[in-house]
């Protein structure tokens, strides 16, 4: 998927909120060289409109399965992005989002491929 | 092979499974309310300008929009975290 992004010319950048040290995990433990960026207080999330904040039950119920958000995001707003994907022409033009209140989804990467095709 | 999104359900699956379903239902509602929230109506668009931003990455490199840009098309992923 990353090779094929890159053929056709194309820069992946992930971003979440958590600090450097949690992703640089996530970069190292899949052996990936695309960058990985720590986006702390959600500053580029906000840029996009995508910034949620977790609702008081969900924190008491993630901190039960031993996630400390705070911790991990180094500030106590429990302020997250949404999943979001955006394909962006060269000339910083968007031309494919997908967004989804739902953390688990994702753009599917033949849709991904697809809309880099068709920005070339 | 299953798309990503088959795979994305299987690993949804074995997590949420192990939740009580009050719980489950806890994080269903959520996603409810996000999509009330009128959010999805302050996102930026298809067709208009994405914002410029600077970042570093995890090794210290930094990186801009623009900067990435001269090279070619980005594509931009925001997720929640590894948890």
């Amino acid at each position: 998927m990353l090779e094929e992004i890159q053929k056709l010319g194309a820069n992946l950048v992930a971003i979440s909120p958590e600090v450097s040290t949690a992703a640089q995990v996530t970069a190292q433990k899949n052996g990936l060289t695309f960058h990985v960026f720590s986006d702390i207080g959600n500053g580029v999330a906000r840029k996009f409109g995508l910034v949620f904040k977790l609702p008081p039950a969900l924190r008491e119920f993630y901190q039960s399965l031993g996630i400390d958000l705070a911790a991990q995001n180094g500030d106590e707003s429990y302020e997250l992005p949404l999943s979001a994907t955006y394909l962006i022409g060269r000339d910083a033009v968007v031309r494919n989002v997908f967004v989804d209140a739902d953390y688990v989804k994702r753009m599917e990467p033949a849709d991904i491929l697809a809309g880099l095709r068709a920005i070339r | 092979m299953d798309s990503l999104t088959e795979q994305l359900e299987q690993m949804r699956e074995a997590s949420w499974g192990r939740w009580p379903a009050e719980k489950r239902a806890l994080v269903e509602q959520s996603f409810r309310d996000i999509a009330a929230s009128g959010i999805f109506e302050r996102t930026v668009k298809p067709g208009e300008r994405a914002p410029e931003f600077k970042l570093k990455s995890a090794d210290g490199a930094e990186v801009s929009l623009s900067g990435l840009l001269r090279t070619g098309p980005v594509v931009l992923a925001f997720y929640r975290g590894h948890w």
